[in-house]
């Protein structure tokens, strides 16, 4: 019986995934055209950072870190886009059919999530390979299990925000505003910029984002550098995407009484 | 008179569909804000004290001026796009109306959205770094900042003539439009860039835009008197030229644009 349930799950899961790189690939020419202007982008947000220090231009050191910075800005960016495509979802009347068939709304997400890791996986390997060949970068993972543990951690995370997210902004009419926003502030003001190249108060703010407890370790493992214990740190990482979970199980729960009280799928 | 009635009509048009949607005009003018004071946050932070106030000066204005820039260079291919998308291009082929004229006039409507864009971004920058005493040298950056973008309406004649060819515009405007921020002095200054980038993007209109508008604010209008600004206005002539070459064996040829 569980192993029955649990091969349905597998088997919605796979579906999903499939749907989202079918809908992908039917993008040829974004993919190729997002290829080629990364570099461009990559130059543009490094550069534009780096006015304000403008001595950290030929360190090493400050442009490594500056660049995992960027690979995270890709990632927190490409999985903010999960909560625009529900969004879609929902105007688009396909999020019924799916609940009809008796799937989670979080599962329906998997199909973007697969478009997100693609992406992350194309444009940030970019990165690290420009920033390594035209700045010198000194890219390498110094924690792999972990970084790759974390990385996990995180995903999931950004699953549960986006599927939370999206029924936040679903009467706003174009969420890609707020979007905008969140894709800058949550990886820069929750350490994807290295806590040790700001000045100690500085450090101090960030450590009070809680998703400095989901970005901060990738960070952390990837350059080597650990602010507080690795275990301490993985600990308050799955805390912070249970938490998470939660809030998204309960939401979801909220929305579904919703629609089928007010035919609406949103939480005003 | 009748063709500036034409004008008219669809400025007036266009305006009236850009206003319905405010939430995109917040989204676009929240964006210089955005960034530049996430940026001027890092720089304080990485040095341990507050940046110096020009620079996000700087960057405000720069990414103000980018938005002027990609709204009015992109702005009529998205036009025929949308019009070929929604099937409302084919009523205006029919009517009695040039071609040349419809684009010009959604240039007009764009580019006013990007001024006000401009203005609500470059007051509160000016003031950031100047002070109000700056706001009169702001004003006169407006006059400067629409003269030197004339160029930039040849740059969108081309990409609009591109566009007449390609199905989908909107990859290569995203490519085209990352490279223009990249090289042209927008964030930071292109001297910080290789060699090669900054030939580049001195040879293109919108770094001799943005240098003149920053150099006014800054109260030393003089000193756009010295670049070689006038060579830009090839771009104009050669953008008429090959967007006429299109228009004329494509649109006027088949009766509509794209393939």
């Amino acid at each position: 019986m569980a192993g029955n349930f649990f091969i349905k799950g597998i088997r919605k899961v796979f579906a999903e995934f499939e749907r989202g790189v079918t809908i992908y690939v039917r993008y040829k020419v974004w993919l190729i055209s997002d290829i080629l202007a990364t570099p461009f982008w990559v130059l543009l947000l490094l550069y534009g950072i780096l006015l304000y220090a403008v001595n950290y231009v030929n360190n090493s050191s400050v442009i490594t870190s500056l660049t995992w910075g960027i690979f995270l800005f890709v990632f927190v960016s490409n999985f903010l886009g999960i909560a625009s495509s529900l969004v879609l979802s929902i105007q688009q009347g396909i999020l019924e059919n799916v609940i009809m068939t008796n799937s989670s709304i979080v599962s329906h997400l998997v199909g973007r999530v697969a478009i997100s890791l693609i992406d992350t996986a194309v444009i940030g390997s970019l990165v690290l390979l420009l920033n390594t060949l035209l700045f010198s970068a000194n890219i390498f993972i110094a924690d792999p299990l972990f970084f790759v543990i974390y990385l996990f951690l995180a995903i999931l995370f950004f699953l549960f925000f986006a599927g939370t997210y999206s029924f936040l902004i679903i009467n706003v009419r174009s969420p890609w505003v707020a979007n905008q926003a969140l894709q800058f502030i949550i990886p820069f003001f929750s350490g994807a910029i290295p806590i040790q190249l700001f000045s100690k108060g500085f450090a101090s703010v960030i450590v009070y984002s809680p998703f400095y407890y989901v970005i901060g370790p990738i960070i952390a493992a990837a350059t080597g550098y650990y602010p507080i214990d690795r275990v301490l740190f993985l600990l308050l990482d799955i805390l912070a995407v249970l938490i998470m979970g939660i809030i998204s199980y309960r939401v979801q729960k909220i929305i579904l009484r919703n629609a089928l009280k007010k035919g609406k799928f949103s939480l005003f | 008179m009748r063709v500036i009635n034409q004008v008219m009509g669809i400025v007036e048009a266009e305006l009236r569909s850009l206003l319905r949607e405010v939430s995109w005009f917040i989204g676009i003018s929240s964006f210089p804000f955005l960034f530049a004071f996430v940026a001027y946050a890092l720089g304080s932070g990485m040095g341990g004290r507050p940046a110096d106030p020009r620079l996000l000066f700087y960057q405000l204005i720069g990414l103000a001026m980018y938005i002027v820039a990609l709204m009015m260079t992109f702005s009529a291919a998205s036009f025929v796009r949308e019009g070929l998308l929604t099937g409302r291009l084919e009523y205006l082929l029919s009517s009695p109306i040039s071609p040349f004229t419809m684009i010009f006039s959604n240039m007009i409507s764009s580019s006013l959205f990007g001024l006000i864009n401009y203005i609500i971004v470059g007051v509160v920058a000016t003031i950031i770094a100047f002070g109000f005493a700056g706001i009169l040298n702001f004003i006169v950056s407006l006059l400067v900042l629409y003269v030197a973008l004339i160029p930039a309406i040849g740059f969108s004649l081309i990409f609009l003539a591109v566009s007449i060819i390609v199905r989908e515009p909107e990859p290569i405007a995203n490519l085209i439009a990352s490279f223009i921020a990249v090289v042209s002095g927008f964030l930071y200054p292109v001297t910080l860039l290789p060699y090669v980038l900054q030939i580049i993007g001195r040879a293109l209109p919108y770094y001799y835009a943005v240098e003149y508008a920053r150099s006014t604010v800054q109260g030393f209008i003089n000193q756009i008197f010295t670049m070689p600004f006038p060579f830009m206005f090839f771009y104009l002539i050669a953008g008429y030229l090959i967007y006429k070459y299109f228009e004329r064996a494509y649109i006027k040829k088949k009766g509509t644009y794209g393939w």
